[in-house]
């Protein structure tokens, strides 16, 4: 063990030295909590409270008690045996709510990533660390952040990129669910919807402005929520998603009144943001009603087999077709709805595992209903479900020859010259590429395709589409049930039907 | 003689370490989640383990007054604690603040009881460790 014999002794020794006041007092070192600068003053705040008016300045006293006193801030010198907890640092002197008090991004970035403030033990308020001094604060715990703990937890880390704190998490792990009073308190103590409005701030406040963040308030609320659902402290949702907000937004406006009607938008984004994006938990977790559970069902025979529509207008013909033979069958009414999917996939799941699916689906032909029909087999094959076949039931070869013409609508019209290209509206660039690209990757039919010239080299392009509609029902039907007896007896055995 | 001087001067600098040790705080996960790093008190720390049974691999730093947690492994803690005069590894999960031991069990192993602690933590000291564990403590 190497040991500095000079500094061992000076560090044993600094405590119990004394430093004089203005009124000519002497206060031991091992009392003092901190030093600060004020109006070309010094003043030392002990241990019992009372502040001194010291002699010397900053610079003094830290070269005098050099190695027990450490500068964190141009007028802060705190004694580094007393530093006992690091935040992150928001404004010193907060504006008015909503006042920022320093602009710009470079000023901003700085705070989060280099500035911070501490507490000592033995005082109340927080002591500000600007950059030029974090330094030495990293230096002497051997810190690489000043925002979190390294190494992180990868449940932590995850939580906190996304901006959200698992309040109380140690003890809901413990809590009994059927501990009635245990759960009360747990709920008084953590519950953010009951947190009053400078709770809040400590948790949520922006950086340099002095004002929630309601994106992440909206956030943690969800989040806890889910949290305790799963508990079994929380009961689940019996309405739809809507229902949830007015729940929170009333409790909040009880006991903080931080929210306004307007966002509800933030609620909704949020949400997507943790269910869609961030796949932390599912629509269903929460209880929420599927508003298209009419809709779906699950074949009695064959429920590995799906007849889905896109329409609402196909719903009576694809539930009759689907329990005439038994098949399962889903009417998506426009994009498939990612709750809608996790009910259906949970129900298919229930009724015939991880049989291998198949899927006759009833879709327009343009590029909506090919996204549609793309994002049924990815919505069951992201929740686990291998789609062994997708059939179309209705696509360009149901129109033969130039009668099609009575069924084409138009999609989208351009103009070209050459390799420009400017759409009509109401179509926009997006649009008119989407439309190319579908054309081009699924289509290829000329007839979908009908160029006008204009002179001057320009020409008008529209591309066409088909309703679903405007097939013959009877001509879909038989295209199900020959696709239905095609199909080889492997998937049948697999599902032992 | 010169050389004896400089053992004693020795002895005594590794006496005064026990009163100002190298490390006074180390950084764990802090209770209240609007803090970001807690700094905790060695001389409070009673025990550090890895039998921390909360549904995640971390090592727990137990004091009379509440648990600290970091995702150091004890491996890591060891080295950085290594010449801090009153912590030392005493099994596969543990390292113990000597300073904090109120109570031994002479079994097999060693059952330690700690300041401020209710239960004691059966054990705390593996044969691998017992005779320096004994010799330190005295």
């Amino acid at each position: 063990m190497k040991l500095d014999p000079e500094k061992l002794v000076s560090r044993l020794t600094l405590p119990e030295r004394h430093i004089i006041t203005r009124d000519d007092e002497l206060v031991r070192i091992g009392e003092i909590i901190y030093f600060y600068g004020e109006g070309g003053k010094t003043f030392a705040i002990a241990e019992s409270g009372k502040k001194y008016n010291i002699v010397q300045n900053l610079a003094v006293i830290q070269r005098e008690f050099e190695g027990y006193f450490l500068q964190v801030h141009r007028s802060f010198l705190v004694a580094q045996d007393r530093i006992a907890g690091i935040y992150n640092r928001f404004p010193e002197e907060p504006g008015e709510d909503g006042t920022p008090t320093a602009t710009g991004r470079a000023v901003r970035d700085r705070a989060v990533e280099e500035e911070c403030e501490i507490i000592l033990d033995g005082a109340e308020k927080r002591i500000p660390v600007t950059q030029k001094f974090s330094g030495a604060l990293k230096d002497l715990f051997g810190l690489k952040t000043l925002h979190h703990v390294v190494p992180e937890h990868p449940d932590d880390r995850k939580l906190r990129l996304l901006g959200i704190i698992d309040f109380g998490w140690r003890e809901l792990f413990d809590l009994d669910p059927k501990n009635a009073p245990a759960v009360d308190a747990f709920k008084k103590k953590w519950d953010i919807r009951q947190f009053p409005k400078e709770r809040m701030l400590t948790y949520f406040r922006q950086i340099l402005v002095n004002r929630i963040d309601k994106r992440r308030l909206i956030k943690n609320i969800i989040y806890q929520l889910q949290r305790w659902m799963k508990k079994g402290i929380e009961k689940l949702s019996d309405g739809n998603i809507r229902s949830l907000w007015y729940k929170i937004k009333a409790i909040l406006a009880y006991h903080s009144n931080v929210l306004e009607p307007g966002d509800v938008d933030i609620y909704y984004s949020v949400l997507q943001e943790l269910i869609e994006e961030q796949k932390l938990f599912r629509y269903k977790d929460f209880g929420f009603m599927d508003m298209s559970e009419p809709y779906r069902g699950i074949g009695q025979k064959r429920p590995e087999i799906i007849l889905a529509s896109e329409k609402a207008g196909h719903f009576f013909f694809i539930r009759d077709l689907a329990k005439e033979v038994g098949t399962s069958f889903v009417c998506m009414r426009g994009e498939p709805s990612v709750i809608s999917l996790e009910y259906f996939s949970d129900d298919l799941f229930t009724a015939c595992g991880d049989a291998e699916k198949v899927i006759f689906c009833i879709s327009d032909i343009d590029p909506a209903g090919y996204s549609i029909e793309r994002n049924l087999v990815e919505g069951l094959t992201s929740r686990g479900h291998k789609v062994r076949q997708v059939t179309k039931l209705v696509d360009p070869s149901l129109f033969p020859g130039g009668d099609i013409v009575y069924a084409l609508y138009p999609v989208v019209r351009y103009q070209q010259k050459g390799e420009v290209i400017k759409p009509m509206k109401p179509a926009t660039v997006g649009q008119v590429t989407k439309a190319l690209d579908w054309w081009n990757a699924y289509i290829k039919d000329e007839r979908f395709i009908t160029e006008k010239q204009l002179g001057n080299g320009w020409k008008t392009v529209t591309i066409s589409g088909i309703e679903s509609d405007s097939a013959d029902r009877e001509i879909v039907r038989k295209r199900f049930l020959d696709g239905l007896s095609g199909l080889s007896p492997r998937v049948r055995r697999k599902t032992g039907r | 003689m010169p050389k004896r001087e400089g053992d004693v001067s020795q002895k005594i600098l590794e006496k005064l370490t026990l009163l100002e040790p190298p490390i006074k705080r180390f950084p764990v996960t802090p209770a209240d989640p609007a803090m970001g790093i807690y700094l905790v008190k060695l001389a409070d720390v009673c025990y550090i383990s890895t039998k921390s049974d909360q549904g995640r691999e971390e090592t727990l730093f137990k004091t009379a007054t509440g648990d600290y947690y970091s995702n150091y492994g004890l491996g890591e803690i060891e080295k950085q604690l290594a010449e801090h005069p009153h912590f030392m590894r005493t099994s596969k999960y543990y390292i113990v603040n000597l300073t904090k031991v109120v109570g031994l069990k002479v079994t097999a192993a060693r059952d330690l009881w700690f300041e401020g602690v209710k239960n004691p933590v059966q054990n705390a000291v593996t044969n691998t460790y017992l005779a320096e564990f004994e010799k330190r403590l005295k």
